[in-house]
């Protein structure tokens, strides 16, 4: 048997002191939402399996290429307790116990269902172009009599092509939220037990709805991904990609929405509704005062009332000497002043 | 947007016989008629599954057992492929003198590549009649095998006699559709051309590789040595942990 052969290789490669084969991660199995065409129970599939058992009747099925998405959903693991609590604690840790909730007023608390859209499947694909580098070139003047060593920096471009292969597993909010606070799910999907969103499921939940198309979706994953596949620098000429054994579908993650006031204005806590943590918070800023204001504009008025006198009387004093050298004679202070102040103000004869 | 998963009896579609549940692997064998099915897009469709043997009369009876690797083996119209290789040549020289007459020399200056290595690639493919691409059908957990044994095989394109698969008790380990595959063709074939040529993007960017006939599900046999597998037809190897054992993908 072919396939014990192959299996067997494995083993006796780990047997003759080799590595051991690397262990494939259990798939994760979800409820499909689907039932079985013979007895009407429900079905869990195993991520990428194309025929399953049923596990009432035994019967042997055919998972075909699903039509449109598939969607799945997660119950919340914590309490709204629990993650009110979770709230509370936030705002005191970040605002080191000035606020509390005798000085926050909680107005709501909402869970909501928010939608991830997750794919899944292999990218292969060829990019080709130049790539940038700096590269520093030492010149000699060729004037033999200087040994002067010049070191200019030069832009050079060399051919750049790779082939692409590689495993994708991309996530990303499908819905506009500011206050979420999550970019992706793909590594909680893994673990985390889901079910699938039926139409009973859906009305009994408050979920936000998915405002970016399939298309569209197909489309930022594949240019995030030819991103991610080529360094910077790298002047991509031309490309050519293709998704293979992919598959797009919707998850609704739990968040808790704490909102409170405070001060007459609302912030809003989102927390993670599937292990409790605050992914994201806003606290309401301590008026704080600025010390170097405090300090430097007193210290400048106390300057000016300490000094304003010698500053007006140094200036006078030096024009009174100047004027009496020039005169070469003693000039009474008064009179001097009252010829000055006539000087300035002018005369009436 | 619908969201249900299409599931349906997996019977045989001759004999009405429930297949066997194979897990990620997309064909069937039914264990009463032996004929072999593959999943299409919503159903399960016919499919001939071949056996290659060596050429030479006596090639591959060394020690050891074989394993069978499913591949599939797409046909392309080598005459095809060199009118647009040619025409690719063309479409640029013509661009490059454009370039000359103008006399400017930006960014978007179209590059050849090599005339000679271009000359050489269309000689082969002309010469060939028929050029095979060999799309690794096999589950794997390298990603990388791919593109690895299926440029092997493609640079190689060994000779070798078909025999039809199908004895009982013998699964194959398909794990991509028909319509997958065709769709890989143009990457394991630029996997296979020499670096220089490769790296020229606008000469490739014009290659378009489309298959003469469906292709076809071909297991080729492999002998195992040590931790490695060794072609028997081609001659090269590959590591064993590149083959994902069927032990974790079959009930």
């Amino acid at each position: 048997m072919i396939a014990e052969r192959v299996a067997a290789s494995t083993v006796s490669e780990a047997r003759e002191g080799g590595k051991r084969p690397a262990a494939r991660a259990p798939a994760p199995s979800v409820a499909s939402g689907a039932t079985c065409p013979t007895c009407g129970g429900s079905i869990r599939i195993n991520d990428g399996d194309r025929s399953v058992r049923c596990g009432y009747c035994g019967s042997a099925l055919l998972v075909a290429t699903p039509r449109g998405v598939q969607s799945f959903i997660l119950r919340p693991k914590i309490t709204p307790a629990k993650a009110r609590l979770a709230g509370i604690r936030y705002l005191a840790e970040k605002t080191n116990n000035r606020l509390r909730t005798r000085h926050a007023a909680i107005a709501d608390l909402k869970l909501i269902h928010v939608p991830f859209w997750r794919l899944r499947g292999r990218l292969m694909g060829w990019v080709s172009g130049e790539r940038t580098a700096l590269v520093k070139v030492e010149t000699v003047s060729d004037d033999p009599s200087t040994s002067q060593v010049r070191t200019t920096v030069r832009e050079e471009r060399k051919p750049y092509s790779r082939l692409v292969f590689k495993r994708v597993d991309w996530s990303a909010p499908a819905c506009v939220l500011p206050c979420l606070g999550l970019q992706g799910i793909s590594l909680r999907t893994d673990f985390l037990d889901w079910d699938a969103l039926d139409d009973r499921k859906r009305s009994e939940h408050t979920i936000a709805l998915p405002v970016r198309s399939e298309r569209r979706v197909r489309r930022d994953a594949l240019s995030f991904l030819k991103r991610l596949v080529v360094p910077a620098g790298t002047n991509v000429r031309a490309s050519r990609f293709h998704f293979f054994d992919s598959r797009l579908s919707l998850y609704y993650y739990p968040v808790y929405l704490l909102r409170y006031g405070c001060a007459g204005r609302l912030y809003t806590i989102t927390i993670d509704g599937g292990n409790g943590a605050v992914v994201r918070g806003d606290v309401p800023r301590k008026r704080s005062v600025d010390s170097k204001k405090l300090f430097f504009a007193p210290a400048a008025l106390a300057f000016l009332a300490a000094t304003w006198l010698p500053l007006v009387l140094i200036p006078v004093l030096v024009l009174y000497a100047l004027d009496t050298a020039g005169a070469k004679r003693f000039l009474p202070p008064h009179e001097w002043l009252a010829s000055r102040i006539n000087g300035i103000l002018g005369s009436e004869d | 947007m619908t969201e249900t998963l299409c599931i349906k009896p997996l019977r045989c579609g001759h004999c009405g016989r429930e297949l066997p549940v194979m897990g990620q692997l997309v064909t069937f064998q039914c264990p009463d008629c032996s004929r072999y099915w593959v999943l299409s897009r919503d159903s399960l469709e016919p499919v001939t599954v071949y056996r290659a043997a060596p050429a030479e009369a006596g090639a591959g009876n060394g020690d050891g057992s074989c394993v069978y690797l499913p591949f599939w083996v797409v046909e392309v119209d080598g005459a095809g492929l060199k009118i647009q290789i040619d025409e690719a040549v063309k479409e640029l020289q013509s661009a490059a003198q454009a370039v000359i007459r103008t006399g400017y020399e930006g960014e978007d200056v179209k590059k050849l590549p090599a005339a000679s290595e271009i000359s050489h690639l269309a000689a082969r493919i002309e010469s060939l009649g028929i050029f095979k691409v060999y799309v690794p059908a096999f589950k794997s957990l390298n990603t990388y095998a791919y593109l690895k044994v299926g440029r092997l095989l493609t640079r190689i394109q060994p000779s070798f006699g078909l025999e039809r698969s199908d004895g009982a008790g013998h699964p194959i380990l398909c794990a991509l559709r028909a319509e997958e595959a065709v769709a890989l063709v143009d990457f394991i074939f630029f996997a296979t051309l020499p670096e220089s040529i490769q790296s020229n993007g606008d000469f490739l960017d014009k290659i378009f590789l489309s298959p003469a006939r469906p292709p076809r599900l071909v297991e080729f046999p492999f002998k195992e040595r040590g931790a490695s597998l060794v072609s028997v037809i081609g001659g090269f190897w590959i590591s064993g942990r590149l083959v994902q054992g069927v032990e974790s993908l079959v009930e």
